[in-house]
């Protein structure tokens, strides 16, 4: 097999957004001035019809990210080789600049739970889920990006701190690294670390792109909703990512309650800023 | 120390319902205790799957109110489980169990409602296909013409039901201004639901009609496809049909090898 390689950072170190339905018309119209769009690669596995046509037409525009929330690649489940196809057929169609999955399940015995279930961070599941990502980076022929996800729970015999277990991830299997800054601080305090620790455990290198989203609370714990603007503290987790990592493309992800073109913007262009600040600090 | 496999097991049981204890023996407490945090796991995933059905059902959402509605599909994801990482696929039997759900007993016609909508959804979502080329029909002689096989667009589907579904559709859809009243004594009602420009088109068909295009579809020859439509509509004008849904972009593609089997000596 072909060793997968490191993407040639082929998304520009600059703000993206996530594409939606609601704005296709709007986005062909003006192309905004963004850096590179996203979308939700399961929301593409149709045949045709509008979200091909529209992701098409501004695929000759932009760099694309194809993000999977169904891979399930934590699971103790064989891999969906159906899955695996459609989102083969789709990187075939759609040539995208990076591919990224979630470093967690959703499924077990066969049964999807639809949902980004956080993995319990053991050796035996660390071994497992290096083994899948170099299962899925065989099948695609191409390195992956795993990202870290939000979670309300942690098991009492995880042995490994989630950093480290993300670390090792990418380390032993190769792929890169799409890290949630909002996922980082959801964590922080729902868990009870210091987000500075985990940011300082992350290997650089591997970051190849980093999420920006917004929260709701439901008592002491924070929801990983991507239905608001990003939080004062998140950009503040940011810009603490950026020094130490360096500029990195950024994606405002909203996914719920999603709001009129402008505002999305808007968040956009408050990452690019922050984006420019940084090289005019290094430059 | 418990498998990935026993923790992935014993939580999908707790999330979907049944023994929360041994999963939540599984959890940290902290600031919420083991179950509360199951309940935030319960909470997000019952409401992806109901969205989803929201999504693709919003007649039936509309028909039966929030509530009510949230009460069948928290039924339907107990009973008929996510298969799939593409929420897309979730839902196709909820038809089926609308028909078998006692609540639903006294509206018989919302299982052909449900039907027409995952119909709808997969219309919407099917492969694009060009038009025919006419000129490529016009070069087949016309003694051929019964043994030809023609091809619906994949973005296209067709739906007979005793009950009068395409109004009750039509009622149903935002912005619908008219006569909000449906009568369920008009009676059934054949669809063809097709696409333009990525926006659904509904109509119905006469019976004749309906009857040739759902044997095409079946793939059966020209000939046999009349027969069954003359058979229900004794006065059915198939040139004028054919050449309609040649134009409409509903007949795509025509198929003139003789199939294997009747190739067989005989």
């Amino acid at each position: 097999m072909a060793v997968p390689s490191r993407t040639e950072h082929l998304l520009p170190p600059r703000a993206g957004i996530g594409l939606r339905p609601r704005h296709y018309r709007e986005m062909l119209a003006t192309l905004p001035a963004v850096g590179w769009l996203e979308v939700h690669s399961e929301n593409y596995f149709g045949a045709g019809g509008q979200p091909i046509h529209f992701l098409e037409r501004l695929r000759a525009h932009y760099p694309l990210s194809l993000h999977g929330v169904g891979l399930s690649l934590g699971s103790s489940d064989p891999l969906s080789a159906a899955h695996l196809a459609k989102l083969r057929a789709l990187i075939a169609r759609f040539q995208p600049a990076v591919i990224s999955e979630h470093l967690c399940w959703c499924s077990v015995g066969g049964r999807y739970l639809n949902d980004l279930l956080p993995l319990p961070y053991t050796e035996e599941a660390l071994d497992h889920v290096v083994g899948r990502i170099q299962q899925v980076q065989e099948a695609l022929g191409r390195r992956i990006l795993v990202e870290n996800v939000s979670s309300y729970l942690e098991y009492a015999h995880a042995t490994i701190p989630e950093w480290e277990f993300l670390a090792e991830t990418a380390r032993r299997s190769g792929c890169g690294i799409l890290l949630d800054v909002n996922n980082i601080h959801v964590n922080a305090v729902n868990h009870g670390f210091d987000p500075l620790r985990y940011l300082a455990a992350v290997p650089s290198d591997a970051v190849e792109e980093i999420h920006l989203a917004g929260f709701d609370a439901d008592g002491p714990c924070l929801i990983d909703t991507h239905g608001k603007p990003v939080a004062d503290a998140v950009w503040d987790l940011y810009r603490a990512t950026l020094e130490r990592l360096g500029s990195r493309p950024t994606l405002i992800e909203w996914d719920t309650d999603i709001p009129e073109m402008p505002v999305l913007l808007g968040e956009a262009e408050k990452a690019d800023a922050i984006l420019e600040e940084r090289r005019a600090l290094v430059a | 120390m418990p498998s990935l496999r026993d923790t992935q097991t014993a939580l999908a049981a707790a999330l979907f319902g049944a023994a929360e204890a041994e999963a939540a023996g599984l959890l940290r407490g902290g600031a919420l205790s083991p179950r509360r945090r199951l309940e935030i796991y319960r909470n997000n995933v019952l409401s992806t799957l109901r969205g989803a059905l929201r999504d693709s059902y919003p007649v039936v959402h509309r028909l039966l109110g929030n509530a009510f509605f949230d009460h069948v599909a928290t039924g339907f994801v107990q009973a008929r489980p996510s298969l799939s990482g593409d929420l897309h696929e979730f839902g196709a039997e909820f038809a089926d169990f609308l028909a078998a759900f006692p609540a639903c007993a006294d509206y018989p016609y919302l299982a052909d409602v449900a039907r027409l909508e995952w119909m709808c959804d997969r219309v919407f979502h099917a492969a694009d296909h060009p038009r025919l080329e006419t000129a490529a029909l016009a070069a087949i002689p016309e003694e051929a013409y019964a043994e030809l096989r023609f091809r619906l667009h994949p973005a296209s589907g067709l739906l007979a039901s005793p009950y009068p579904v395409l109004r009750i559709w039509q009622v149903n859809q935002e912005g619908y201004q008219g006569e909000p009243a449906v009568d369920l004594g008009e009676g059934g009602v054949n669809v063809l639901v097709t696409r333009r420009d990525f926006v659904l088109q509904l109509e119905g068909l006469a019976d004749g009609e309906f009857q040739l295009l759902a044997h095409l579809g079946q793939g059966a020859p020209l000939g046999r496809a009349a027969d069954a439509a003359n058979h229900v509509e004794p006065e059915f004008d198939l040139g004028a049909t054919l050449a309609r849904h040649v134009l409409e972009g509903v007949i795509v593609g025509f198929d003139a090898a003789i199939p294997a089997e009747s190739r067989s000596t005989r």
